[in-house]
């Protein structure tokens, strides 16, 4: 086996794509795009906090009013719209979340949290990630 | 700093791209190609499944992931292989709507005070009553730090 060494992996053709070879050995994919360009793990039950040191890429959160939280970004996405993902609850209750069209941008997101029927509440826990171009 | 320049990452001598090891401390040059870049190995999802949570709970397909154990109606714990470095991991699960049906599963959520760096829990509700529900198929991911 050989061990390839280095702190970058940067393209040739082009710097910000990489390919690698699928598990099934057929098809190739890109590095850079199926990778998660941010996380994070928080609660809003008391004070609106991220979950001991669980953030990727984020610079801050803050408190939007019950059950909303908006998330900075530390590096940019390219375009303001990009995939989110996430989950959560108290493991008591149906759980809901969503997020809002008009809080989107490059650098920013809200999620937002409630009942099973769509009520604004908080939660002990939340997660989000972020896939999509980073800038 | 060293630096490799390259298209496609593969396994020596063959077509194969699955016996690559890389240092948790590699960084990859953003899909924009721009000066930003960020951690590889932070970037990559550690563990995902699809289960069937009806009769006797089995994994449809996952990684990461040891076994999955019922604990009641709509009620699970997964079991990971390679541990988290701590409790506090993201976890993203759906539960299947099945149609559409008010008293199908679409509500899902995770309840992080049982969860350790080995396994969590998780659980489904119907969206009619909040009533814990088994998940016909429930995909979902963590990301965070492996131990």
């Amino acid at each position: 086996m050989s061990t390839l060494k280095t702190n970058t992996l940067t393209g040739t053709t082009s710097a910000g794509s990489i390919l690698v070879t699928g598990e099934g050995g057929s098809t190739t994919t890109n590095l850079q795009q199926g990778l998660i360009k941010a996380y994070v793990c928080y609660t809003t039950s008391s004070t609106t906090a991220i979950h001991g040191s669980e953030s990727f890429n984020h610079s801050s959160l803050s408190d939007e009013g019950t059950g909303q939280t908006k998330f900075t970004m530390t590096n940019n996405m390219s375009a303001s719209k990009f995939s989110l993902s996430d989950s959560g609850g108290d493991a008591t209750a149906g759980y809901s979340s969503w997020v809002q069209d008009d809080e989107f941008s490059t650098s920013t997101y809200e999620l937002n949290l409630g009942t099973g029927s769509f009520g604004a509440q908080d939660g002990p826990y939340h997660a989000g990630q972020v896939i999509g171009d980073l800038a | 700093m060293s630096e490799i320049f390259v298209d496609t990452i593969r396994k020596t001598g063959g077509s194969l791209g699955t016996d690559i090891r890389v240092k948790n401390t590699s960084v990859y040059e953003s899909d924009g190609g721009t000066s930003v870049t960020q951690n590889l190995v932070q970037g990559l999802i550690k563990a995902w499944f699809n289960f069937k949570g009806t009769d006797t709970v089995s994994l449809l397909d996952s990684n990461n992931i040891a076994s999955m154990t019922d604990n009641g109606t709509g009620r699970y714990t997964g079991n990971l292989t390679n541990n988290m470095g701590n409790t506090n991991y993201c976890i993203s699960c759906i539960g299947d709507n099945d149609g559409g049906s008010n008293n199908s599963p679409s509500h899902s959520a995770t309840e992080h005070d049982n969860n350790s760096t080995s396994a969590f829990q998780f659980q489904s509700f119907r969206p009619v009553d909040d009533g814990y529900t088994d998940a016909q198929k429930a995909p979902a991911m963590i990301v965070g730090d492996l131990a």
